[in-house]
């Protein structure tokens, strides 16, 4: 398990526990357990970081990722 | 018979404007919603009332909007709740519409940008999708009008329904189970609650206003007790899955995507966000959006100052000479028609900013600027706002809009006034230019740097002392790419601009009829034996220590109301026309001849309130006295700080 955050560019991850003080405003973005996240990319500075998940692009700070844990996925 | 009331609601970036507007020919109401600075729209169908609730994805009462628009229903009861789905992307976006039917009130989905599904090849059977949310469903495309009929008919029926019995969407049995008993404590509780089964759910996610409510009411504390043994621990987790377990149920039935599309956005965001090109991408865009409204706005700047003078002149003509047209020219033409001089600028960066939002691109530039700004106490969206401010610190204020937080956006539209805007260059070209010459661009450079390293060390200090919780969080969609259409833009151009005129209009009004009496009066005075010139030897006393004349003191006060009549109202103090060559050196002769002291104004005029029309949109946008205030009486104590310090550091005490 690793967490949201340490996701390599183009690495697909299973999201396995969230626990975060915004989860509820999370799970309403589709952070979910068993829901499948891809990093596509990190802005130019390196933060924040963009995600493909349920077919939308969604970004976040790394900081709220580090509060992620995913599996990662073949 | 109270009025019938329905809601608009949807994620943002639905098409929830273009429905609104469609729905009630445009005609919208706007305020704020009580206490808070967010925006609310009011608007008619008939004798129905609509309101527009805020954009959100879910209705958590943690986020300000979220909460806004949950209140509104729990405590409005609209009788119909519209909720506004994007068609390309129904897994997320009926997330929110499940949550609308958990509290219980009726829902019509429209399903908006079908023209961009059926382009991706999705097919959506409304039929089953219909059956299985138990609502009524409508296809819309809504910039092409198509599906607004339609929708329209089916408010009218809904309306008229009495009382319809809203069957929930059921969860797997096991926590079904516990919601029912825990319901039954709350019908035990309270008789007439209307809705048990939506509080039972709060409940089990452990919802923390709801949880305050009940804890507030007699034997509240017995109720929640008496739950807790029925919740556990990562209930909130469980049921959020189970809502998406059950969306992708219903995806999986009603949508088919017949032929796999080649993804405009991805390809271009390979390229604006490229972590080599997107930050000198950013800033091509935000200098192509400079060049464009300037380039355009000159002609029309001077377009109406043609028409101020040859209305001045027909007045002057049919009316002679008499107090009362010296009001309509010098008041009112010249003084309030000065706001019609920046207007071009202030609409044509609307125009920008209008397109960049619907283009997809603005939450683009967010990402890119995030990291940098949030170091500096500020969001990824605060940027925009500043390097607008640049050009005109009005739009630039109401661009703040699109950031989300409160705090984030305070603090963006307090540090917007020290980013030096247009109208004040001409201040620091005349003057510098009197006494440095050639040398004076490196002089005007400087003072565009004390802006934006004050404008940085507010925010931090902001953030330190006055902001000091949690900052808020950064989770941004990025939506695909749109090619905006000229009318949506142009519609939100207006509204923006319209929305200056007359929230901002007023204060300025009143700035400039003060200005012109004091002007004006004694009847037949010299300027120098003006009111106004008595207010400023008044004042002056206050800027001794800034080695400040009378002149220079008058030279600020008209610097209030904008510094685009600087220049001209010294020209009218000193004797010489606006274009005179020696009217530099005139005014540095009244500061001393000194090129510290003049220096030192050029810092106060940097620093100080840019104009009235600031203070109107400052009010406008956060909807505070308080802040208004606080942004006014800082900037003067800056101001005149900094410009002591430049003299002190200057030698001039020496
Ligand atoms: N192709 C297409 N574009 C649409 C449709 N409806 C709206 N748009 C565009 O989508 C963009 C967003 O529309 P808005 O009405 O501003 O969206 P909103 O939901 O009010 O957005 P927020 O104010 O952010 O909540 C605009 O550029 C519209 O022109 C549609 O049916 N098809």
């Amino acid at each position: 398990m690793v967490l949201l955050s340490d996701l390599k560019i183009g690495e697909v991850g299973i999201i396995k526990n969230i626990n975060s003080d915004l989860s509820s405003r999370l799970n309403a973005m589709g952070l979910i357990p068993g829901v499948e996240i891809k990093l596509l990319r990190k802005a130019p500075i390196g933060d924040p970081l963009e995600f493909e998940i349920l077919h939308y692009s969604l970004s976040l700070r790394k900081e709220i990722c580090k509060d992620v844990e995913v599996e990662i996925s073949e | 018979m109270s009025k019938q009331n329905i809601a608009l609601i949807g994620n943002p970036n639905v098409g929830k404007t273009v429905i609104f507007n469609a729905l009630t020919g445009s005609k919208a109401h706007v305020a704020n919603w009580p206490g808070v600075t967010v925006e609310k729209k009011t608007g008619k169908l008939g004798d129905i009332l609509i309101t527009d609730l805020p954009g959100t994805y879910s209705l958590t009462p943690t986020a300000l909007d979220d909460l806004i628009a949950r209140n509104f229903i729990l405590e409005e009861s609209p009788k119909v709740v519209i909720d506004i789905v994007d068609a390309t992307n129904l897994e997320r976006n009926l997330y929110l519409g499940l949550l609308l039917k958990e509290i219980g009130v009726p829902v019509i989905f429209v399903l908006n940008m079908m023209d961009i599904a059926s382009q991706k090849k999705i097919d959506i059977d409304y039929k089953k999708l219909a059956e299985f949310l138990q609502s009524p469903v409508i296809p819309t495309t809504a910039i092409k009008n198509e599906g607004i009929e339609e929708l329209k008919k089916i408010i009218a029926e809904n309306i008229k329904n009495e009382s319809e019995q809203n069957d929930p969407i059921l969860y797997p049995e096991e926590l079904e189970e516990r919601i029912t008993r825990i319901q039954n404590l709350v019908k035990g509780f309270s008789k007439n609650s209307k809705n048990p089964r939506w509080i039972a759910i709060k409940l089990m996610e452990l919802d923390e206003k709801v949880t305050e409510n009940i804890k507030n009411q007699p034997d509240g504390e017995n109720l929640l007790n008496s739950a807790s043994q029925f919740v556990k621990e990562d209930d909130r987790i469980s049921l959020a899955s189970a809502r998406y377990s059950y969306i992708k149920d219903i995806v999986n039935v009603c949508v088919k995507k017949t032929a796999k599309v080649f993804d405009s956005s991805e390809f271009l965001d390979n390229f604006f966000l490229n972590k080599y090109f997107g930050i000198p991408i950013f800033f091509v865009i935000m200098w192509g959006i400079f060049e464009f409204t300037f380039s355009v706005a000159t002609p029309l700047m001077t377009l109406v100052e043609v028409i101020q003078e040859w209305l001045g002149a027909i007045i002057i003509n049919g009316l002679g000479e008499t107090l009362f047209s010296s009001f309509l020219v010098d008041g009112l033409i010249n003084g309030f028609g000065s706001i019609f001089i920046f207007l071009p600028n202030i609409f044509l960066m609307f125009l920008g900013i209008s397109f960049l939002e619907d283009s997809g691109y603005l939450a683009r530039a967010a990402f890119v600027m995030d990291r940098l700004m949030y170091k500096l106490g500020l969001h990824g969206r605060s940027f925009v706002s500043m390097l607008l401010g640049f050009g005109c610190n009005v739009p630039a204020i109401m661009s703040t809009r699109t950031i989300e937080s409160e705090d984030d956006r305070i603090i963006t539209i307090m540090v917007n006034q020290n980013m030096s805007c247009g109208a004040r260059l001409p201040v620091y070209i005349l003057i510098g230019g009197a006494i440095w010459g050639s040398g004076a661009g490196s002089i005007i450079f400087s003072l565009y740097i004390i802006g934006i390293v004050l404008a940085i060390l507010i925010a931090l200090i902001f953030r330190k002392f006055i902001f000091k919780g949690k900052r808020s969080p950064f989770i941004l969609e990025l939506g695909d790419y749109r090619s905006p259409t000229i009318k949506n833009t142009l519609v939100h151009m207006w509204e923006r601009g319209r929305e200056f005129i007359k929230k901002a209009g007023t204060i300025i009004f009143i700035t400039i009829v003060i200005m012109w009496i004091l002007q004006t009066f004694p009847l037949g005075a010299d300027i120098n034996d003006s009111y106004l010139y008595k207010v400023g030897e008044f004042f002056q006393p206050i800027f001794n220590p800034l080695n400040f004349g009378v002149i220079a003191v008058i030279g600020l006060i008209f610097g209030f109301i904008a510094k685009e009549v600087v220049v001209a109202s010294f020209g009218l103090l000193l004797g010489v026309g606006e274009g005179a060559a020696n009217l530099g050196s005139l005014i540095v002769q009244n500061l001393g001849n000194s090129p510290i002291i003049a220096y030192s104004y050029l810092v106060f005029v940097l620093l100080y309130t840019p104009c009235v029309a600031v203070i109107g949109a400052v009010y406008k946008e956060t909807g505070s006295k308080k802040w208004t205030i606080i942004s006014v009486v800082y900037a003067f104590v800056l101001a005149y700080l900094m410009a002591f310090l430049v003299q002190l550091i200057g030698g001039v005490y020496f």
